[in-house]
């Protein structure tokens, strides 16, 4: 496995407690590739990127970033090896300001050099300067967004994964957001996991399709623009 | 009305033992959702080294202090890679039952090792004190509310600009998110256990210092301190530390003007009226409300 | 061999044996050892009484010491007015179980942990009052009491222990029969899950209340014991550390049996005696040896034994429980073609959603949702994440409340009803996160899925009267029927926790259908499963539904497997209803499509 392969996910299974969520999941992102993650609820989508993060048990297959494996870590030791996980609800501190919220991202590297990075989420997301001394819970829902976007920035990763950004946002917004990723994180790969696929398509190179734990279907952006051809991966051949 | 005020700056005083004890439990319950029952014999454990080693050896305070700082420091390691680490992830009934069975250990192995006499210890506090307005201000239990101020404010430095106090205050929010932004469960736990240890030993090396020292003195300051959290608000810290501090006020005031009987059942009194009024205590808040 | 396996009550045989035993021994002991031996006797009474609330119904209470008390008391006061010790007894008993019903009777409104610290709280109050209630106590200088008279006779310490004896006896079988039996089950069931144990129609309040009653009962009985036992008591005797230690009995001897609180009484209290040699050393023992089993053997003494002779004794399997026969492909299909036989069972009711709205913290869950489901069909509930479906469901079955609208069950309205009360118009339900009763087999479960048809009440359980008899053997047949039907007859016997995932699962639905609910709400019961073990479990289940004609609600994210199998498709998003009718039609549409893949 050379240093520059970018994730790589062979034959994964994986679940909760004794449930089993990926049966045989493979999925290759390399560097400068954004990948889109599609598929219907309990597909396994976001059990994927948690078994990324180690948050979920790995039972077999294997998880490699850059040729070193990232089975069996824990999920800080996965972050020290340059994983930046946006996770599905946000999951910003509710009682830490947005300022806390940034800094507390920095703790792997003792919460130092950081404001440099602060500056850099502020201009990509002015509103989050507005309300820099506000504590996280009383955000909105697009601004919790940004906040963990801006999160993930800070930790200047090698690898970003982002779970179901577009989650009760507006559409104007969803635009916005993704177009800024664009911007912070333009060199760095990511996975993003949608179950609204639109947009996700939009910004993305390459797509997964995942349903009932398993890969249906792969291929550049392009081949999937089509409704029929979504559906068609998602549920099954229409008659 | 002289008594009403005595009655007040005497409960402040005791209020700040208080204080700290309350801050050590919330400390756990914030950070693992758990009643830590052997707090009181922890901290006992600690005080007999320390005036095992400051008097009965005769090495001075400062060894007395060293050595039982450290010996806080292990037990709060041991604790918690021997019981917390095995258990808390699981059922945290069974990490409170074990933690009291800890505090019977402790409290009977602490009997056996340095004797079950009573100890009046020639503490290093200044003795004397003031009359102010006809309220004596007792300068030794003085010194010990400045302590107990120092020391809360201590963590509060630790917990605002410590990058450790960062990750165990977002930890405390949000475990895997935490988690997710590099924080170490581990480190969180370990530490947290021995700060509480720390505060254990601080909080018992005081009340030794103005009462006596004896197997399980300090059984009765528990029950106190674990009212003074609920009242404050288990999962709250400047919670725990403010109903010390009112605890404090409060059971001076009763030792002043209500019968004996009502005294002795005050910190219970009070946990009922909380349960039922407000459960999470004046500072707190339950989890469900969180944003 | 497999004659004595099953005879009933052979338990209490052996129990009856060491009884004997002790009773027999008990001729050739000192003065000082019969005491020791009565003491622990009287624990093992009192630690029985938190096997029943804590070890079955979960309720741990350091409040015993006080209950302790009054028993006592009582013993006291009616020993006073001269009456003898039946009289006692049974004023113990009484006084017991009315304190303990009071105590427990805060269980309607708050949850346990806090009413664990309100028994602490009851402990240290109970404690004062008796201390100042001089004139039945005697104060801080305490009261003597005289020997036990029992029908006119005055007994010796030695036939004290006799009494005891005959007295534990008789409160540990009517301990063992109220829980070997649908009162138990119902405890253990609400311990362990309370939210299946509410859709199945116990109401958890009153179960506690009724453990409470009980728990006070045998503490009552023993305080009267112990007044004898002791000669001499104050209020000084019932602190709160006696209350710990008595929950401590029952846990150290390991709080699922019965046969516990007697290993933890005498490790308690007889062995320090024992050990009176080792001098202090004792209760460092004790807290270190708590310790080790809170790590180690949560199940306690007895769970450790019974765990060594599971593994090691006759009988034990060198591997794990056998798996699951699959047939997904072949039971699809059956339940493909079932469709066709719609409402023929007979055995569902028409189920109405008109209008529906719910909401909780601002937040519009389901936002006017109306679906009109036929008796005997099956229908598909989808849509995507956050859509409404798990609260509408939720909403029917009870578990939330319901804004406006109106959900009703054939001619029935439902109203603001606890989840309880859906059951006894035949709704059953399965849960997401299954909600299994850990430590409790596959057979248990679908015995306690039929707690609502059960046939008869705690009284003729205690008493072990023919309404018990018949309708034990009646539930245990449909047990095992229904455990055929979705392929774990071969399982019956296996505690839940030692299953696969996808055998868990089964059980869930099979607890749910077991008492032939008329309308059934299947939640996600394929989600974590693998494509082969779905299919199987949701086409086993539609063919035995189709087969008795009962309604079914059918939440699935697996669309493939929902166009199949249902007769009709309700998507919902947003709250709202997008699409309803049949499979070919919603696959279509557009808005379905929509919802799914974004515009």
């Amino acid at each position: 496995m050379a240093a520059d392969e970018g994730l790589v996910l062979r034959g994964v299974t994986a679940g909760y407690g004794r449930s089993s969520v990926l049966h045989g999941v493979d999925i290759a992102v390399r560097p400068g590739r954004r990948v889109a993650v599609l598929g219907p609820n309990g597909a396994g989508k976001t059990t994927t990127l948690r078994a990324v993060s180690g948050l979920v048990a790995v039972r077999s297959g294997e998880i490699a970033l850059d040729g070193v494996s990232l089975v069996g870590l824990r999920p800080d030791e996965v972050v020290a090896r340059g994983v930046a996980h946006v996770p599905q609800g946000r999951r910003v501190f509710p009682d830490f300001t947005v300022e806390e919220n940034l800094r507390a991202a920095a703790y792997s590297r003792g919460g130092r050099d950081v404001d440099g990075d602060i500056a850099t989420v502020l201009e990509a997301f002015p509103r989050l300067r507005d309300r820099f001394g506000v504590r996280a819970g009383f955000l909105s829902g697009g601004e919790q967004q940004m906040l963990a976007i801006g999160r993930a920035v800070v930790q200047r990763p090698k690898l970003v994964l982002i779970d179901e950004m577009s989650l009760g946002l507006a559409p104007i917004l969803i635009k916005e957001l993704y177009s800024r990723l664009d911007v912070l994180f333009s060199d760095v790969p990511a996975v993003i996991v949608e179950q609204n696929p639109s947009v996700a398509l939009e910004h993305c190179s390459w797509v997964y399709v995942l349903s009932n734990g398993q890969v249906k279907a792969t291929g550049p952006a392009s081949e999937f623009s089509s409704p029929e051809r979504l559906m068609q991966a998602y549920a099954g051949a229409v008659e | 009305m002289s008594t009403f005020f005595q009655a007040v700056v005497t409960g402040l005083m005791t209020g700040g033992v208080y204080a700290l004890l309350a801050l050590s439990i919330a400390l756990i319950f914030k950070t693992m959702d758990a009643v830590n029952f052997a707090t009181a014999s922890m901290g006992a454990f600690c005080a007999f080294l320390f005036f095992q080693v400051g008097t009965v050896l005769g090495l001075g305070w400062g060894a007395g202090l060293a050595v039982s700082a450290l010996g806080a420091v292990l037990l709060g390691l041991a604790v918690e890679r021997g019981i917390v680490r095995p258990l808390g992830g699981g059922d945290l009934f069974r990490l409170v039952l074990a933690t009291m069975g800890l505090d019977i250990l402790l409290n009977n192995g602490t009997q056996l090792l340095f004797g079950s006499g009573v100890q009046n210890i020639n503490a290093p506090l200044p003795s004397g004190g003031w009359d102010v307005a006809g309220v004596n201000v007792d300068l030794a239990r003085l010194t010990i509310l400045g302590i107990a101020v120092a020391g809360t404010a201590v963590i509060a430095v630790v917990l605002r600009c410590t990058n450790l106090g960062v990750g165990m205050r977002a930890y405390a929010q949000d475990p895997q998110a935490a988690a997710l932004m590099g924080v170490p469960a581990r480190t969180v736990s370990r530490w947290t256990w021995v700060i509480s240890s720390l505060l254990g030993l601080i909080a018992a090396v005081m009340v030794a210092s103005v009462s006596v020292l004896s197997v399980g003195f300090l059984q009765g300051t528990f029950i106190s301190a674990f009212t003074a959290a609920v009242l404050g608000g288990l999962s709250s810290l400047p919670g725990a530390v403010t109903g010390g501090f009112v605890l404090g006020v409060l059971e001076a005031l009763s030792i002043a003007y209500a019968p004996r009987a009502v005294t002795i059942v005050l910190p219970v009194l009070i946990i009922l009226v909380v349960l039922m009024i407000r459960p999470a205590g004046l500072f707190g808040r339950l989890s469900a409300q969180r944003a | 061999m497999n004659v004595l396996r099953r005879l009933p009550g052979k338990d209490v045989v052996v129990a009856l044996l060491a009884i004997l035993l002790v009773f027999g021994l008990s001729g050739a002991l000192t003065g000082y050892q019969v005491y020791v031996v009565t003491v622990v006797v009287i624990f093992t009474v009192i630690g029985a009484s938190h096997t029943i609330l804590f070890g079955a119904a979960g309720q741990p209470s350091v409040g015993h010491a006080a209950l302790l008390g009054a028993g006592v008391y009582t013993a006291v006061a009616i020993g006073q007015a001269g009456l003898g010790m039946e009289v006692e007894l049974v004023g113990g008993v009484v006084v017991g179980t009315l304190i303990g019903v009071v105590i427990g009777l805060p269980s309607l409104r708050i949850g346990s942990l806090y009413l664990a610290i309100a028994t602490l709280a009851l402990c240290v109050v109970g404690q004062q009052i008796y201390f100042e209630w001089t004139a039945l106590t005697g104060g801080g200088a305490g009261v003597q009491i005289p020997p036990p008279t029992l029908f006119g006779t005055v007994y010796t310490p030695l036939g004290l222990l006799y009494i005891a004896l005959v007295m534990m006896g008789v409160c540990l079988l009517f301990a063992r029969n109220l829980l070997r039996g649908r009162q138990g089950r119902a405890w253990n069931a609400l311990r362990t899950s309370p939210l299946a144990a509410s859709s199945l129609g116990m109401s958890l309040g009153w179960q506690k209340v009724a453990a409470f009653g009980v728990s006070g009962a045998l503490v009552g009985c023993a305080g009267v014991l112990y007044a004898h036992a002791v000669n001499y008591v104050s209020p000084q005797d019932f602190t709160l550390d006696l209350s710990i230690v008595t929950l401590v009995i029952a846990i150290i001897g390991g709080q699922r049996y019965l046969w516990g609180a007697a290993l933890g009484a005498i490790f308690v209290e007889g062995v320090p005696e024992v050990l009176r040699a080792a001098g202090e050393f004792r209760y460092v023992i004790f807290g270190a040896v708590f310790v080790l089993i809170m790590l180690f053997f949560p199940e306690g003494f007895a769970g450790g034994i019974v765990a060594l002779w599971r593994r090691w004794g006759p009988g034990r399997r060198p591997s794990g429980p056998a798996p699951v026969e699959l047939q997904p492909t072949a039971t699809l299909v059956e339940a493909e073609l079932a469709q066709s036989t719609t409402g023929a069972g007979g055995g569902g009711e028409r189920l109405s959603i008109k209008d529906v709205r719910v909401a909780f913290g601002g937040v519009t869950a389901v936002d006017g949702v109306t679906v009109d489901i036929a008796p005997g069909s099956v229908v598909g509930l989808v849509g995507p994440n956050g859509a409404g479906k798990t609260t509408l469901l939720n909403a029917i079955s009870g578990f939330v409340p319901v804004e406006s609208g109106t959900v009703a069950v054939g001619e029935h309205v439902l109203r603001a009803r606890r989840p309880a009360q859906r059951r006894a118009l035949g709704v059953g339900r399965t849960f997401q996160n299954l909600s299994l009763h850990e430590g409790l087999t596959v057979l248990d479960h679908l015995m306690i899925g039929q707690h609502a048809v059960a046939g008869y009440g705690p009284v003729g359980q205690a008493l072990r009267l023919p309404p018990f008899v018949k309708g034990e053997r009646r539930m245990r047949a449909t047990a095992l029927e229904t455990a055929e039907i979705l392929g774990l007859g071969h399982l019956v016997g296996e505690r839940v926790e030692n299953l696969a995932y996808g055998v868990q699962k089964r059980v869930d639905v099979a607890r749910a259908i077991v008492a032939r609910p008329r309308i059934l709400l299947l939640d996600e019961p394929a989600a974590g499963l693998t494509p082969d073990e779905g299919d199987d479990l949701v086409g086993r289940v539609l063919v035995h539904s189709r087969h008795v004609g009962a309604t079914v609600v059918l939440v699935e994210h697996n669309i493939e497997l929902v166009m199949r199998v249902t007769d009709r498709v309700v998507a919902l998003n947003f709250g709202r209803v997008i699409a309803d009718d049949v499979p070919d039609v919603v696959r279509r549409q557009d808005d379905f499509v929509e919802a799914y893949l974004g515009s």
